[in-house]
């Protein structure tokens, strides 16, 4: 029997994504809109790695990104998740643009290799 | 606040505080279902985004950008083609609500008279595949029963409105006696669909 993922946002900062949110609407919506996607194509079977597209990449150490592709003229955005799949939890880790996405992604690992401990 | 939801729009909404999220998010989702369905019949397919760019001779960024969009960036020529290098078929179903019920009545009818012309026609090519066979037998027996039970339903809802005489037999026994009869004639129907196909 299939089992339906939970996204978990407790290891997000909702400040961060409140002025997001202001700042960047359309690609804070663009960017969860992706995520609904996903997370649908996962409770219909689909494995993590087993489906291909644009707005979704690994950044490494269980760490992907889901981008805004699609919206015209957008500013480029990330939002970080960590997929459990031993649980199905989508963990919702931050949200940044190409300027932050350094700072962004080494605050992210560190949620990353935390969660993967705590995981597995 | 809660921290597990279980879609996309809850959680946004939960993270900024604001309802408005989280109402933008699922109407952006709700006008996603063909993407989403494109993407999915890809990837049950195992082709690449290059390969639908490919056959639809355009960039694969380009199929990028489409499968990242909702279905309101999504024009006619491009589902068609999409559709096209996916080697599926598109049917279209025009429900004009302005019309009269006979009308659309009269519309639906044919539309799945369309639908069953073409279950005749692939049943036709699998006629002797008894594991198939059986498969469109169970088929037919599972769209009967929830043909009926909504039949059923529908004629109870409209009874007091419109006041229709009762029928000699309710739905639920025409199920049963059909239900009787059904084993006996499957095979022969599906190979009959066949045949006419």
């Amino acid at each position: 029997m299939l089992t339906a993922w939970t996204i978990d946002i407790s290891h997000a900062s909702p400040r961060a994504f409140e002025d997001y949110e202001k700042r960047h609407r359309r690609e804070f919506d663009a960017c969860f809109n992706n995520l609904d996607k996903i997370i649908k194509f996962l409770n219909a079977g689909l494995k993590m790695g087993g489906f291909q597209v644009g707005f979704l990449r690994s950044e490494g150490r269980g760490l992907y990104r889901v981008g805004q592709t699609g919206v015209p003229g957008a500013r480029a955005t990330r939002l970080y998740v960590y997929p459990d799949v031993h649980h199905a939890v989508m963990y919702i880790l931050g949200i940044g643009d190409k300027d932050t996405q350094h700072k962004d992604i080494a605050a992210a690992h560190i949620k990353t290799d935390e969660l993967r401990r705590q995981t597995t | 606040m809660t921290t597990k939801h279980t879609n996309a729009a809850d959680a946004a909404a939960a993270l900024t505080g604001r309802k408005e999220t989280q109402q933008r998010i699922q109407m952006m989702a709700d006008r996603s279902e063909i993407v989403r369905a494109l993407i999915a019949m890809r990837t049950s397919k195992n082709m690449t985004q290059a390969a639908i760019a490919s056959r639809m001779q355009c960039t694969q960024s380009r199929i990028s950008k489409l499968e990242a969009g909702t279905d309101d960036s999504l024009s006619i020529g491009e589902l068609r083609a999409y559709l096209s290098a996916l080697k599926v078929n598109m049917s279209l179903l025009f429900d004009d609500h302005t019309e009269p019920a006979a009308v659309r009545i009269k519309h639906l009818v044919f539309a799945i008279d369309g639908l069953l012309k073409s279950l005749g026609e692939t049943a036709k090519s699998v006629v002797d595949d008894q594991e198939i066979i059986a498969g469109i037998n169970r088929f037919y027996k599972e769209v009967l029963v929830n043909f009926l039970i909504r039949f059923d339903q529908n004629y109870k809802q409209l009874q007091p409105i419109i006041q229709i005489n009762a029928p000699q037999q309710s739905a639920s026994e025409a199920l049963q006696i059909h239900s009787r009869k059904a084993h006996t004639h499957q095979t022969k129907a599906v190979r009959n669909l066949a045949h006419d196909a």
